[in-house]
């Protein structure tokens, strides 16, 4: 829960930035959820994740990921995620994710 | 071939808990082994450009893929990403889509260096930079892909999972992993069920894939996580090409997955499920243990060493067939710290070795029942049986540490070729003899002094192609590295048909750097002069080249040959090259030797080192040994060798077999003659001795000399082992020679190992312990040297540089004011008293103090220069002399202390009456006392007296003294002077010469230093002797030079005694002794 407790959520029309702040993991992951699922619901159409501060990302995280990807897609919006480690960039890359959605590295 | 097990091996010891240290350890090894032949391989390959062989490209890549697999095993990131990039580019080559040109092979053999240089540092492998090479070698590939690549990636294979299409994957990417020879699976992950409940990131498990192989494709199925608005999915399908060279049955084992959700892509598009493994990795493991006979070649059984007798001249058959020896791992827990701890040894040859093992448990249990039953005859029988087998299991243990010397040339032609390259010479080489094998121990020693000779041909001895175009001769120079065996040694040799050595260039070198003399020049042989290389600090390279000057000279060439027991031989022709001709022993475990006794005690010489046995008969000694100053030496077909007497190096009692009674006697005779002596007093007939000691004791040399020689008796003889330690020989005064034998080095215990005159022990026959003398380590210790003893040459040419320009002081050092520190010679120094200020006598406007129930006069500094006051204090020291047979004493305070130093004196700063200059003594200013001016201006008359009364005596002997130094000239005239002689003074042996001629009749005789300017004391010694008037005038030389190079060339240039600067003594009595004898002459 921790980890997710500091995340940022600030709007623009259809454009939302979502920072987490923390890892995406499991713990947290209900909490997040709960959180975006009305953004879409209210209009929101690109999903940036900044992922500044996020060192991990387990199975579930991924799965919320892609779940959001999944929801956007069907409304015509798209998940952008940036800021993201090296690590994380290199694991979206070889899960070949950035098939689906952009990913950017930090700075 | 190799490769497969043992990654198998690893991965499933790794799954077993084994310690991985074991597992890092064989793939370390396997890596090396690997790298082993790259070199010469990528050689190979950039000669034949576009015209590439796929079976050596495919070697070297197959070599850089495994490298890749293991250390993605071990996480070694470094080394993985490292070989990936090379693998990289030899795909390319092998495709054709690069030529292998010289630039792109530079890449590839400097990336294996790096590669090799990670590999043998494992542990910091991953904190190593690599970034360069990385960089360098994706240029290359980058540059170079071409659109074909482009093209087969647009033709895709379909891979399907259970009747559905999954992925889409290039055929180019399956074709080129399977050309690499991997495997390629479909893996099917769930990343919630088989990732996160057991605790692992989708992250990890990309990591664990990445280290170990490729991912071709894979594909989250992103379908099946559903949206926001559904329940979190729980599970989320992740499917992975996966290509790598672990094999379908254990590669459940990496993933942690059911074996069927892997499957083995066939290539078809169709998948096939794994095919099921008989039992299980465990029984696998099992099957594995005869890792060796999987890739073992066999050798004819025939060529193991076999049965039979233990023929000489065998080697040579063996070292053909052993290069085959395919290797398995040792099983000594050797660590993998140093490299090549551990040895891979044929099978075959450990099969023969248990063999004999066998035998010799046979032979004993032989032994065993005929000592039991007292059966001489069945004891001698095992006797002879356990020495065949011993000499036979000798025979074969000492073919395990065999090793091709190929393994060193092997890496020449790489050095060859970069050498050439930046020096932009062309040259050719030649190996031969590869197989030739040398104990391990000898083969790793030799690799430093063997690349530092084929970097010298290369540098120094292949001229530049338009020199050698001038001269005629094949643009491409042409480097022959030989190996070959003869008289059970084997010779190496490296010869270059290049510009050849100067041995005149080479004299002239050595005569500058003051290592040689030109005298010795005189009496060289060219071979000897270009010998003089090996002497340290010579280097022949007009101007240093950044490849020549790495480090290693010829004489750490020389240094790691002789711990070889190897010998070198220099042959050169000026403009048709150079052979270096390199003899060593096959082993330095078991070495033949020369056993030698003194009084009783045994000695083993390597008879590598022996290089002839002499005996010198009694009425022979006086011809044949003959004294140059302190040294004796041998004259030998011409040669003068020094000789020493092992007893005395050892401090052993010497003894000899009284001619009569035949007992043994101990001989007593130390150096009994003076030092004038030009004779041999060690080695007199010691049979005389007994009568002689009777008569007087300490009898003298020269006068026995001068009798007839009395009885001679053969025990009189004496034997000399003239031994050779590289290019210097001594002779070994030994009272017994015994017997050649083979003997077994012991290295000798760690309270030993520091005594650098023996080489290690060994058990003789009878049980008893005899030392091996360490040839070069003895003429160290014992101080012998001569122009090649290499470490003694350099510090004496040091120490003549220096010398030139400083000469040693001996001082007293006490202080007049409190900071005020002042020196006086010791030599002048009688004794330093303390005193009490109260105890000191005001007398007559004098201050005297009692001592030695006399009065004795007291100075102070401050009487006569311009000094601080002797501070105000009671404790007070007095520095008596002893001047002209009177006691006069100095006054001054503590702290006193004795000091030997080199510093330079300043003769003028400071100079004033009573003080004869300054120096530099611990960072302090030190004023240099003179005492005689001190005590002429107190006590004018002082020395009169006494100088008058001498005059009178040595009327007619005046000294011609030379000597540059003011503070030496004016010490050593005061000493003459005090003995009674008029001394002409001279500041250096020009201005000597001068004075003799001009007061020429005066002059008795010659008192020179040696290092002087305009003139030295050789060049002086040589006027006078050379000159009819004067050559009858004995010179003695003084000097603070002393090595027997010195005496040498002091005899040589005519000195008639040399004495060591400054004893007062000595000089004085020395030339009391050369008047007395010009006046017997008269």
């Amino acid at each position: 829960v921790e980890e997710i407790e500091m995340m940022e959520l600030s709007r623009e029309g259809i454009r939302v930035n979502v920072k987490p702040g923390g890892n995406i993991v499991a713990s947290g992951i209900n909490d997040l959820r709960a959180k975006l699922k009305p953004v879409i619901d209210d209009g929101g159409r690109e999903i940036i994740f900044d992922l500044e501060g996020v060192t991990m990302i387990d199975s579930i995280g991924l799965g919320l990921l892609i779940a959001t990807h999944n929801s956007l897609a069907g409304v015509g919006g798209k998940l952008k995620i940036v800021n993201a480690s090296k690590d994380l960039l290199d694991l979206f890359r070889n899960m070949r994710l950035d098939q689906h959605f952009e990913v950017s590295l930090a700075g | 071939l190799i490769r497969l097990p043992h990654s198998k091996k690893m991965l499933e010891e790794k799954n077993m808990g084994n310690t991985d240290d074991e597992i890092l350890r064989m793939f370390i090894e396997e890596s090396r082994e690997h790298l082993a032949d790259i070199e010469n391989d990528l050689l190979v390959i950039e000669e034949g450009g576009a015209d590439i062989d796929d079976d050596l490209v495919n070697k070297v890549f197959r070599a850089a893929h495994s490298l890749k697999g293991g250390a993605g095993f071990f996480h070694l990131v470094n080394i993985k990403d490292l070989a990936h990039k090379i693998e990289n580019v030899l795909d390319m080559i092998r495709s054709r889509e690069l030529v292998p040109n010289p630039e792109v092979i530079n890449i590839l053999l400097i990336a294996f260096d790096k590669l090799k240089e990670l590999v043998n540092n494992v542990t910091e492998s991953n904190n190593i930079d690599i970034s360069e090479f990385i960089v360098s070698l994706t240029g290359l590939s980058s540059s170079y892909l071409p659109k074909e690549e482009k093209e087969s990636i647009k033709k895709t294979l379909d891979i399907r999972l259970n009747g559905k299409t999954v992925m889409k994957v290039p055929e180019f990417d399956i074709a080129h992993a399977r050309k690499r020879g991997d495997y390629i699976y479909i893996v099917q992950y769930d990343l919630i069920h088989d990732v996160q409940r057991v605790g692992k990131t989708p992250l990890d498990i990309i990591r664990n894939m990445l280290e170990t192989g490729t991912i071709l494709e894979c594909l989250v199925d992103i379908s099946a996580v559903g949206t926001l608005e559904d329940e979190p999915s729980n599970q989320i399908p992740f499917y992975v090409l996966f290509a790598t060279i672990i094999e379908p049955d254990i590669i459940g084992s990496l993933f942690e997955l059911d074996q069927e959700r892997i499957q083995v892509f066939s290539g078809d598009g169709k998948t096939q499920k794994q095919p099921e493994v008989t039992g299980g990795s465990t029984m696998s493991v099992n099957t594995m243990e005869p890792i060796f006979s999987q890739h073992s070649v066999i050798v004819p059984e025939d060529n193991v060493p076999a049965h039979a007798g233990s023929e000489r001249g065998k080697p040579q058959q063996q070292a053909g067939t052993s290069i085959q020896h395919q290797k398995a791992p040792a099983q000594q827990g050797a660590s993998s710290g140093p490299p090549d701890a551990s040895l891979r040894v044929n099978v075959h040859l450990l099969d023969s070795l248990m063999n004999l093992a066998g035998e010799l448990v046979l032979s004993r249990n032989q032994l065993l029942e005929a000592v039991s039953h007292n059966d001489r005859r069945a004891l001698r029988a095992s006797g002879q049986r356990i020495n065949l087998v011993t000499s036979e299991l000798q025979e074969a243990i000492m073919l395990t540490r065999m090793q091709p010397i190929g393994n060193i040339f092997n890496k020449f032609p790489r050095v060859v070729r970069d050498l050439t390259k930046d020096l932009g010479k062309e040259v050719r080489l030649e190996m031969d003899g590869k197989e030739v094998e040398l104990d391990k121990t000898i083969v790793e020693g030799l690799s430093d002094p063997l690349t530092h000779l084929v970097r010298n041909a290369v540098d120094h001895g292949i001229e530049t192609q338009e020199v050698r175009v001038k001269a005629g001769k094949d643009p491409t120079g042409t480097i022959r590295l030989k190996a070959y065996h003869e008289a059970g040694q084997v010779n190496i040799e490296i010869q270059d048909e290049g510009a050849g050595i100067d041995p005149g260039k080479i004299a002239a070198t050595a005569v500058s750097r003051g290592l040689i003399s030109h005298d010795q020049v005189k009496a060289m042989s060219d071979k000897e002069r270009i010998a003089l290389i090996l002497l340290p600090g010579l280097s022949t390279a007009e101007k240093v080249t950044d490849l020549s000057g790495r480090g290693v000279g010829m004489d750490v060439v020389k240094t790691n040959l002789d711990k070889l027991g190897g010998q070198v031989d220099i042959e050169s022709d000026m403009g048709r090259g150079t052979r270096f001709k390199i003899k060593l022993p096959l082993t330095l475990a078991i070495i033949p030797s020369l056993l030698v006794s003194v009084n009783g005690e045994r000695f083993a010489v390597p008879q590598v080192n022996v290089d002839e046995l002499i005996r010198v008969a009694a009425s022979q000694v006086d011809e044949r040994i003959e004294k140059v100053g302190d040294a004796q030496v041998l004259i030998l077909r011409g040669k003068l060798i020094p000789i020493v007497r092992l007893a005395d190096c050892m401090g052993i009692q010497r003894t000899f077999e009284d001619p009569i009674s035949g007992e043994k006697r101990p001989d007593r005779r130390v150096q009994a003659a003076g030092r004038r002596s030009r004779k041999a007093p060690l080695f007199e007939d010691p049979s005389r001795l007994p009568e002689e000691e009777k008569k007087d004791g300490r009898p003298d040399g020269n006068e026995r000399r001068s009798g007839p020689d009395r009885r001679y008796h053969a025990n009189s003889d004496l034997s000399i082992v003239v031994v050779t330690a590289g290019a210097f020989q001594y002779g070994l005064v030994v009272e017994a020679l015994h017997d050649n034998i083979e003997i077994v080095v012991k290295p000798l215990g760690r309270h030993l190992k520091h005594l650098k005159q023996y080489a290690g022990a060994t058990i003789m026959g009878d049980g008893r312990v005899a030392l091996i003398l360490d040839v070069a380590g003895l003429a160290q210790v014992i101080g012998l040297s001569s122009l090649a003893g290499s470490s003694r040459a350099v510090e004496l040419g040091k120490k003549a540089q220096q010398e030139k320009s400083q000469d040693i002081h001996s001082f007293l050092l006490f202080r007049n004011g409190p900071d005020e520190q002042c020196a006086v010679p010791l030599d002048l120094v009688e004794r330093v008293e303390q005193v009490k200020a109260s105890a000191i006598e005001q007398v007559g406007g004098r201050r005297v103090m009692r001592y030695r129930g006399e009065s004795m006069p007291l100075l102070a500094l401050k009487d006569v220069a311009m000094v601080q006051d002797l501070p105000d204090q009671d404790d007070l020291i007095v520095i008596v002399f002893n001047l002209s047979g009177k006691a006069i004493g100095l006054l001054a305070t503590p702290p006193v202390d004795t000091i030997e130093t080199r510093t330079a004196m300043d003769e003028s700063t400071l100079k004033q009456k009573g003080i004869m200059g300054s120096c530099i003594i611990d960072n302090r200013t030190t004023l240099i006392v003179d005492i005689f001016d001190l005590i002429e201006s107190l006590h004018p008359g002082w020395f009169k007296g006494r100088d008058r009364r001498d005059l009178k005596k040595n009327n007619s002997h005046a000294i011609l003294l030379a000597e540059d130094s003011d503070f030496f000239r004016s010490q050593v005239k005061r000493f003459l002077e005090e003995g009674g002689n008029n001394v002409i003074a001279a500041e250096d042996g020009a201005a000597a010469w001068n004075l003799l001629q001009e007061k020429g009749d005066e002059v008795k005789l010659v008192v020179t230093d040696v290092e002087m300017p305009n003139l030295d004391g050789y060049g002086l010694a040589r006027n006078i002797k050379g000159n009819e008037r004067f050559s009858h005038l004995p010179v003695i030389a003084l000097t603070s030079l002393a090595g027997d190079e010195d005496l040498a060339k002091g005899k040589a240039a005519g000195f008639d005694e040399y004495l060591i600067k400054l004893d007062k003594e000595k000089l004085q009595e020395t030339v009391s002794v050369f008047f007395q004898h010009s006046h017997e002459r008269k």
